[in-house]
């Protein structure tokens, strides 16, 4: 994972004053214009001051509508809106004073929509813009410590910033780049310290802290100007590479130790630096478990320029205590499930925990070093029966961090082993390792609509939409109820069950006619209930903000809230006629749709399931057509498709200015039931120029209501069939077609024949199709000789119909 | 054990033999005329030194060689007198020495009051050995030529018949030999119907043609196999440990002269054969040193040639000179250090004479493409002209030194041959750190043999420690293996993939053990997608393609090396190919250092020592090597050494008798400046700048990270695309692209217009005269000449006006070649 979780309480749509004011501000630039889909491309500058507010300027695309900011936390306000035109608006962000260094969330508001997201930066520092040209090691920009440069990485870009520092001080820079970047715009920043003599005193390229950004710190010898470099790491660059770049006289901490605690916990840490010193802080941890906490070091009242993350879980925390290098040398904890850590304090460095456990007994033993506490180690974990054997290992099972399920073989001490992959080890290679039993856990998230886009919730007035939630039961099974919390007035949404076979349930949530225009963040609660346990788990949403080539995720904000927006009213509605009928296995479906245009719209409205079932698909490109209101959705079912009734939604939109509209439908259902018919195909033979009988053995399963109609299709080719369609009395086991195959029909071998079985009744039309039926057709050897002339003789009984078997025991018995 | 039956004779030439030498003695004989020149004969020497005969079919060819006071030397064999302390022990007889009698003695030889000896021992005499297929027969297969690769060693043999590339597969040889196709090939009943013997004799139709005379030593040999069963080998064989190859420099004054050589395998039982019969002789230069199958040199056109015997695996070779009669040169008197020395020696062998030293215009320009790849400043021009100090050439070669051009140059060249370049394999990012790691480590004199161990050792991302990159450019570890060889031993091992190296030492079983250090590395992703991690993976082995089993991790011409479990093998190997323990790094690295300074390496091409491909002056290579251990790898001191030389300082006009030399340092080599310092020099000479992918507007083309930047005049140029190791992908070849690029391209006259130099010129008010000596000094680094200067000027007042008839003059200039070469 490449980025930490936020706790996102509450949104913050500005205040419902200020939303007033924005949208009003709107009103009178832009009132004629509409768009949909707004899309940040560049913030400038990328952050402000906490505690001051400053002129902020957004480009992108779709803009013209934007009536404000949808922030992730309160304390950050917008105001004073001015829409440019379609592609450029500024506006003033206020920065609430107890904001913490870190990057803030938010997406554009406009009438139609929510924009991506992006992160702005925040910082204690007084914010410089960064003045071109200063791309000279002879020239550049002068700055103070304590700074914060907003600037731009251009094509091949260099800057060097300029500082003047007393003999014996510390000068420390962090460069957000990576983290201010969106889409595919991978900015790969590079930071270095040069003396006035251009010799690098430190530098940085990627710092596992802060991933491909960078940091880099170094304590002057002498008194003199020092120059700060900053570029991309080969030089690439565009006008979209925006960077903070935080100078300070006080260094920040790159890990700590312990790299966690218990939720509530007073928790004193000991902090270390990029430059290899140490100090203790004190940490209040949250009451509720974290994955990845954010804490802040204020050494000596500066605090640092990015959060530090600590992992709060309730697990007891042994630090080690040296000697640990030996597993005779370590005794079991006394309490498990239990949080191990330490430090790879030197090369080859390996260090040893041991506990107790009994037969059979099962652990997940995880190492969360990299993920949560992002350590430069790569831990490899190794557990060994206490001073004896080795029983298992891994390296890499989660990314760079490990993972073992553990049973326990019999009972006994064992130790877990912590060493670095490469054998590196210092100061900073802080581990930890936790040891816990397996327990259930559910979370949700929300299945893209759009590929790598994650799923926000836009209801227009007096509609609906509908997402698909994902259900992830770990160590569980059972019902799972889902909730959609949190939604803004005149949105509403009913819990669903998820049940106990499936993974993913549609909510559909519903705006009414007079819902006001607004934005907020909503949660979703799912909870599982087995007997008297009842566990609930959060929603977790990952918004991809880097994707590289092949479109690999390399920084993304997760969020424990969804996005959602009530907007204007769309231009049409959408309506599902509920299927009378099951969907069968090997069957097919047509969904009956109704398009209900608003006037002056005629547009094209594109269709397409919230989601398919397992083994059932659904045609995804249907499209109605301008002056067009109805239409048909081809479903069909796999012979493997899951049974049972599906709740099921049609999702709806159109295109307003290059954006998109969408709806859902109200919820309808979809039952998909087994096979009807039995179809048996025996093989048929015959010549050309002759008749040939084609026999179907049909079993029907199940007696419904209706005309059942067994049609025989894909005829060889040249080939008819009089009667391909028949009526079929389900008390039957067998219905016989006569091909007439023409004296030109193409012999040969024919795998084509199919049986389409249909039941009709008032309620709908069920379908089943299955094959594969075969028709052999020769050319006969030798002209038959001339008949001789028919005698007159009463019209004989038709004889049976054999099959092509019955027809050789036919034969074996007359000779 | 000792193996009696190495050296197997047939029983029938064995019966020949004793008719014939009963009863005989040492012959003496005294056949040639009194050497008029006798007085400057200064030694004579026998060949073998000594000889060890081990049964009755041993035999031993000698030869005795005079060598005068000027180093001529002169086969004797004929003309001595031969004795020996107890000459009852043998027969020596048309200069092949017979055993008769176990013993020891002293062979000795007299000539015109010169005398030399020679240890001779005879064992077993009585006994005779019997026919091993591993030692007698595939030699026979070899020396005939049946396992060469136009023959039966073809991939796929011929004419259904296959056996392994010069004898490498001696276990499969011989099952298909004996038991491919049924026994078609031998008939054990009548052995001399065996099919080997008529098709090696050309009795039945042969598409190779008669290659074994009937009745000759080798089909005496081999019949006696077929007679006695065509026995396979048991037990443990001796292998051949060395071949020595006698004399070892020969220097033939006249053509036609001849001289014939000894060569001698000795074996790991410590016994030696005589190979006059069964090596394969070879020359590198047949117009001046003829060798024909027996070994026998004859003196042909004034040169110098290598002279190589291959047998087994081995490759061994003797320097041949041959000179005219009665030749006068002009030696070197007074040699600057140790470098001129050397050269001086060889050129004294040579008769060659040196040129003169080169001005200091042309040391001023040399130097500064040579160490910085740029021309010099005017003003650096104007100072160093007028400066009358006697050391200004060595302050020039310091001042240069201490530059990072030159780090940047040599990282350019090492990032040649590592292959620096971005790929599906290596990111842009990945290709950029490794090139600027490297530019690094040369800039802060880190010496190249810690530079290569940390390569080779390195372990880690590819952003994090670029060195692993090098691990990353090439993942196929038989190719890793391979371009280690030949990037810092200078060894091309690629041959011994499939089969014995032909011409070199190098046998399947070397190249393997080779390749074995690189059979646990380890990678995986790491947390930044583009970035792999390589690593010591513990695991993981390397089969040897012949018999399928688990090679052994072996240094390349060195030994095998224990390594302990979970010991990186690369740490091992990379200790050793930095130790003295391996010759060949530094003395590769000093000939690649050499080669840049002079255009010709003292073994040529740079990266493929070879026995077949000697150094030139294996004296001076040597030396540099042994600085070069001695600076602790510091290669800086070693371009100090050799810019301060006579040698580097030479002029490139070559005098009468030097003009058609190239590889011994009489004068210096013109030669085209490489691609990307010549674009440099042409931005530096336009005052202009270039923009390359990647990075910021004025960087240099010496400092291009990735292989995969180019551009035109680049590509056009010969820059090395960095497709493989080898030096010569970077090529200086003339094209016609190249005149026309020059004529036409923008990369000329676009850089003329876009400088202004023209126009600043005439804005300062400099007249003709002066902007003309502007544009020389700029690019030539001299001033015109009188004759130069009143043609030029022609041309300029005969242009349509003033600023184009200088353009001109300056566009001329820069397509000439004397720009365009390092002179």
């Amino acid at each position: 994972m490449n980025s930490h979780s936020k706790s996102c309480s509450a949104i913050l749509l500005a205040s419902t004053k200020c939303i007033g004011i924005i949208v009003c501000s709107f009103l009178m630039t832009a009132s004629n214009v509409r768009a949909a889909e707004p899309h940040i491309r560049r913030i400038t500058p990328a952050g402000l001051s906490s505690g001051q507010s400053r002129s902020i300027s957004l480009i992108g695309e779709r803009l013209s509508d934007v009536t404000g900011i949808l922030f992730y936390d309160q304390r950050l306000k917008a105001s004073e809106f001015k829409v440019t035109d379609d592609k450029n608006i500024t506006f003033e962000v206020a920065a609430d004073p107890s904001l913490n260094n870190d990057l803030y969330a938010f997406r554009l508001i406009s009438k139609t929509g929510l924009s991506n997201m992006r992160l702005l930066g925040v910082n204690k520092f007084p914010s410089v813009v960064e003045v071109e040209p200063n791309s000279d090691f002879e020239s550049p920009q002068v700055i103070e410590l304590q700074q914060t440069i907003d600037g731009t990485v251009r094509n091949e870009d260099v800057d060097y910033f300029a500082v003047e520092l007393e003999a014996g001080q510390t000068l420390s820079v962090e460069l957000e780049g990576l983290r201010h970047a969106s889409d595919q715009n991978f900015f790969d920043p590079s930071l270095a310290i040069l003396d006035a003599n251009r010799f690098e005193v430190a530098s940085n390229d990627d710092a596992t802290l802060l991933r491909q950004d960078c940091l880099c710190s170094f304590q002057a010898l002498q008194a003199g100007r020092y120059i700060i470099e900053v570029r991309e790491s080969s030089y690439g660059g565009n006008d979209d590479c925006l960077y903070r770049l935080h100078v300070s006289n006080q260094t920040r901490p790159v890990t700590m130790i312990p790299a966690g605690g218990k939720p509530g916990e007073l928790l004193q840490a000991t902090l270390i630096d990029d430059l290899g010193n140490s100090w203790q802080e004190e940490f209040q941890l949250p009451d509720s478990p974290t994955e990845s906490f954010s804490v802040w070091s204020n050494r000596n009242g500066v605090q640092s320029p990015s959060p530090n993350y600590l992992r709060v879980v309730e697990l007891e925390n042994y630090v080690e205590a040296e000697p640990n290098g030996d597993m005779k040398s370590v005794a079991p904890v006394s309490v498990i499930p239990a949080a191990f850590q330490g430090v790879l304090q030197e090369e080859n460095d390996e260090d040893f925990f041991a506990f107790s456990a009994k037969k059979d007994q099962r652990f997940e033993i995880q190492s969360v070093t990299r993920s949560a506490v992002r350590s430069p180690a790569d831990t490899v974990l190794n557990i060994f029966k206490l001073n004896g054997n080795h029983l298992a290992g891994n390296d890499d099972n989660k990314g760079p961090d490990s993972f073992l399920d553990f049973k326990a073989p019999e009972d006994g001490d064992y130790a877990i082993r912590v060493r670095d992959h490469l054998g590196r080890g210092g100061i900073d290679f802080v581990y930890r390792v936790e040891l816990n039993a397996k327990s259930p856990s559910v979370q949700t998230d929300i299945a893209e609509q759009s590929r790598y886009q994650s799923q926000q919730i836009v209801v227009p007035q007096g509609a609906r939409t509908a997402i698909e939630v994902k259900v992830n039961r770990r160590n569980i099974g059972g019902d799972a109820m889902v909730n959609l919390e949190g939604l803004p007035a005149g949105l509403s949404a009913e819990a669903v069950l998820c049940p106990a076979d499936r993974s993913s349930v549609p909510i559909v949530i519903r705006s009414s006619s007079d819902t006001a225009l607004s934005a907020t963040l909503a949660s979703i609660r799912t909870v599982i209930t087995q007997g008297d346990t009842s566990i609930t788990g959060p929603l977790r949403q990952r918004t991809q903000l880097i994707r590289a080539q092949n479109n690999v995720d390399v920084w993304g904000f997760d969020c424990n809230q969804v996005a959602v927006a009530a907007t204007e009213a769309a231009p049409f509605d959408i309506e599902v006629i509920q299927p009378g009928v099951p969907l069968v296995r090997d069957g097919t479906m047509n969904l009956k749709v109704k398009l209900h245009r608003k006037e002056g719209f005629d547009g094209q409205v594109r269709l397409r399931l919230v989601y398919n079932t397992p083994g059932m698909s659904a045609n995804g490109s249907i499209r109605i057509e301008k002056d067009v209101t109805e239409t048909e959705i081809p479903i069909t079912a796999n012979g493997n498709a899951t049974l049972g009734v599906w709740a099921m939604s049609l999702l709806a939109w159109t295109s307003i200015d290059r954006g998109d509209i969408k709806l859902s439908s109200e919820p309808f259902t979809i039952e998909i039931a087994d096979r009807i018919f039995d179809f048996a195909f025996n093989k048929a033979m015959g010549e050309v120029g002759k008749p040939i009988d084609v026999l179907v053995g049909v079993k029907q399963k199940r007696v419904l209501e209706g005309t059942t109609e067994i049609e025989l299709v894909g005829l060889p080719p040249g080939t008819t069939c009089d009667a391909s369609k028949v009526v079929f009395d389900p008390t039957a086991e067998q219905v016989v077609y006569r091909l007439n195959v023409p004296a030109d029909a193409k012999p040969g071998s024919f795998k084509t024949l199919n049986c389409r079985g249909t039941i009709t009744s008032d309620a709908g039309v069920i379908t089943q199709t299955n094959g594969t039926g075969e028709v052999q057709i020769d050319v006969p050897l030798v002209a038959a000789p001339a008949a001789p002339a028919p005698t007159a003789s009463p019209e004989p009984a038709a004889p049976k119909v054999l099959t092509r078997l019955e027809q050789l025991r036919a034969m074996r018995e007359s000779n | 054990m000792l193996q009696r039956n190495l050296f197997a004779r047939s029983a029938f030439t064995l019966l020949g033999c004793l008719s014939l030498s009963i009863g005989l003695s040492v012959q003496s004989t005294i056949k040639a005329e009194q050497p008029t020149d006798q007085g400057k004969w200064q030694s004579i020497q026998i060949y073998p030194p000594s000889i060890l005969l081990t049964g009755k079919t041993d035999i031993q060819h000698v030869i005795a060689v005079a060598t005068r006071s000027d180093g001529i030397t002169r086969n004797i064999t004929d003309e001595v007198r031969w004795d020996a302390d107890a000459d009852e022990l043998f027969e020596l007889k048309d200069a092949v020495v017979k055993p008769l009698k176990d013993g020891s003695t002293m062979l000795h030889a007299n000539w015109h009051g010169l005398a030399a000896n020679a240890k001779l021992e005879i064992a077993d005499c009585n006994s005779v050995p019997s026919v091993s297929f591993v030692n007698d027969i595939v030699p026979i297969l070899t020396k005939a030529g049946c396992n060469t690769g136009s023959c039966h060693g073809a991939a796929r043999g011929k004419d259904g018949f296959r056996i392994s590339l010069f004898g490498y597969d001696p276990r499969g040889d011989y099952e298909r030999i004996t038991r491919e196709i049924g026994v078609r090939r031998i008939n054990l009943a009548i052995p001399e119907n065996s099919l080997l013997l008529l098709k090696a004799t050309g009795s039945v139709p042969h598409t190779g043609g008669k290659k074994i005379e009937v009745g000759s030593d080798h089909y005496q040999t081999l019949l006696k196999w077929l007679v006695d069963g065509a026995m396979v080998d048991t037990g443990e064989l001796p292998t051949v440990t060395k071949v020595d190859l006698y004399p070892k420099q020969i220097v033939l004054e006249g053509e036609n002269q001849k001289q014939p050589l000894v060569a001698v395998a000795t074996y790991s039982n410590g016994l030696t054969r005589d190979l006059t019969d069964l090596a394969t002789f070879g020359t590198n230069n047949d117009r001046s040193a003829a060798v024909d199958a027996r070994g026998t040199i004859e003196a042909g056109v004034r040169g110098e040639a290598f002279v190589m015997a291959r047998f087994d695996v081995h490759t061994v070779g003797s320097q041949v000179l041959t000179l005219p009669a009665s030749l006068t040169y002009e030696p070197i008197t007074s040699p600057k250090n140790y470098i001129d020395q050397h050269v001086a020696n060889k050129l004294g062998k040579l008769r060659i004479s040196a040129s003169k030293l080169c001005t200091d215009e042309e040391f001023l320009r040399r130097c500064y493409i040579d160490i910085v790849g740029l021309l010099p400043d005017p003003a650096v021009v104007d100072s160093f002209l007028a400066d009358q100090s006697e050391n200004k050439r060595s302050e020039l070669i310091d001042v240069l030194l201490s530059r990072k051009e030159f780090s940047e140059i040599w990282a350019s060249k090492w990032a040649q041959i590592l292959m620096i370049k971005s790929s599906n394999d290596v990111s842009y990012k990945a290709a950029f750190l490794y090139n600027k790691w490297l530019t690094n480590k040369i800039a802060e004199e880190v010496p190249i043999d810690q530079i290569v161990q940390d390569m080779l050792t390195s372990s880690g991302g590819v952003f994090d420690n670029p060195a692993t990159n090098f691990f990353e450019v090439e993942r196929d570890r038989l190719k890793l293996s391979e371009n280690t060889a030949q990037v810092f031993m200078g060894i091309r091992t690629q041959c011994a993939q499939c089969h014995n190296h032909p011409f070199d030492r190098w046998t399947m079983d070397d190249y393997y053990g080779f390749v074995a250090f690189f059979a646990q590395i380890g990678r995986k992703q790491g947390e930044d997608y583009r970035q792999n991690v390589v690593f010591n993976s513990n695991g993981g082995e390397t089969k040897h393609p012949v018999g399928d089993q688990v090679v052994k991790p072996k240094f390349l011409g060195g030994a095998t090396p224990t390594v302990g479990p979970g010991q990186d093998r690369r740490e091992v190997l990379a200790k050793w190919l930095t130790s003295d323990e391996n010759p060949y790094f530094s003395l590769s690295i000093a000939n690649r250092v050499w080669a840049h300074f002079t255009g010709a390496g003292i073994v040529e091409p740079v990266d493929d020592f070879r026995v077949s491909n000697p150094a030139s002056n294996p004296e001076l290579l040597d030396e540099l090597a042994a600085k070069l251990r001695s600076y602790k790898y510091d290669f800086k001191q070693l371009v100090r050494d050799i810019c301060n030389s006579d040698t580097y300082q030479r002029s490139t006009m070559p005098s009468v008798d030097n003009a058609d030399d190239l590889r011994n340092y009489s004068h210096a080599l013109p030669r085209r400046i490489p691609a990307e310092s010549l674009l440099d020099c042409i931005c530096s000479a336009t005052n202009t700048k270039e923009k390359f992918r990647g990075l910021p507007l004025g960087a240099k083309a010496t400092q291009i990270a990735d292989g995969s930047t180019s551009n035109y005049f680049l590509t056009t140029f010969g820059r090395s695309p960095r497709t493989t190791v080898c030096e010569c992908e970077a090529s200086t070849d003339p094209s016609l692209s190249q005149a026309l690029h020059l004529i036409n391209g923008n990369s000329v006259s676009g850089k003329i217009s876009q400088g202004k130099l023209i126009n600043t010129w005439i804005d300062s008010g400099l007249n003709d005269d002066q902007v003309i000596e502007q544009i020389y000094i700029r690019c030539f680094t001299r001033k015109p000449t009188a004759d130069e200067l009143e043609r030029l000027k022609k041309v300029v007042s005969d242009a349509p006006n003033r600023v184009v008839g200088l353009e001109d003059l300056f566009w001329a200039t820069l397509n000439s070649r004397e720009f365009l070469f390092n002179h």
